[in-house]
């Protein structure tokens, strides 16, 4: 299947951002709220995002994008604040850097992880990004 | 005429034609992508010269005006619509500058999003 694009028509010609744009982009994003840790061990959250269909699902429209995200929550954080953090933190980056309009951000928690096991999967993620 | 002859700007009856070929106008465009910040080759360090360039320019003449399309990376951090609108005007301008020819348009295919910590030569 070719590349999905979104293309944007501006003055001086068409701006296209390829889906794995728009991906790299929420990917990031959901990183920076605290509380939000990958679905399964050994992954890193790149790692479920790098396989769309598992955490982060992306739907072009016309002129505008839907985000569909699921993500896992540390216990002890308030799963309801940490899903609305990925919400607007996924909002903001998609529009703010990648300058694309975010129809819905549609986000849903699958799991809670207790807090010893998300340190173990932090010091994992950690190992690998400095190895990588 | 031959599409491998290039683009021709004619002078006028007695000066003679200009020909410039598509691979000179695509190095322009990867030079000029290089100094935009914000912007950079979606493989390798550098934006390549030459036959190279085609790969990732693609030129077009229709009616006597020049379309390129050209692939980046956005490096993170730096606003997609902003960066890509530089680049925009910078490779009309060089192009414009350089060979005369007029550019109808940029297309400007984003189809990797670079994360500092990864850019190969780290601090720059």
């Amino acid at each position: 299947m070719a590349e999905q694009k979104l293309v944007l028509e501006r003055p001086l010609g068409q701006v296209a951002l390829h889906l794995s744009v728009l991906q790299a982009f929420a990917a990031r994003a959901v990183e920076k709220v605290e509380g939000v840790r990958p679905l399964h061990a050994g992954g890193g959250l790149k790692t479920i995002f790098a396989s769309p269909e598992e955490g982060l699902h992306i739907t072009l429209a016309d002129d505008r994008v839907d985000v569909e995200l699921r993500i896992a929550v540390v216990l002890g954080y308030p799963v309801h604040e940490v899903a609305q953090g990925v919400q607007q933190a996924v909002r903001e980056d998609l529009e703010g850097l990648a300058g694309v309009r975010v129809g819905r951000v549609d986000v849903f928690v699958r799991q809670v992880i207790p807090p010893q096991e998300a340190l173990v999967l932090e010091t994992e993620s950690e190992e690998g990004e400095e190895n990588g | 005429m031959a599409k491998e002859e290039g683009f021709v700007s004619e002078l006028g009856p007695e000066e003679g034609k200009v020909s410039i070929s598509r691979d000179v106008i695509a190095t322009i465009a990867g030079l000029a992508a290089a100094e935009v910040p914000g912007i950079a080759p979606p493989k390798g360090e550098s934006f390549p010269r030459g036959e190279g360039a085609r790969k990732l320019v693609d030129t077009q003449l229709a009616e006597g005006r020049v379309r390129i399309g050209i692939k980046v990376a956005v490096i993170y951090g730096h606003p997609v619509q902003e960066v890509t609108q530089k680049l925009q005007e910078r490779i009309k301008q060089e192009i414009e500058k350089m060979t005369a020819l007029p550019v109808e348009a940029v297309d400007v295919e984003v189809t990797k999003v670079v994360f500092p910590e990864e850019e190969p030569g780290g601090v720059g």
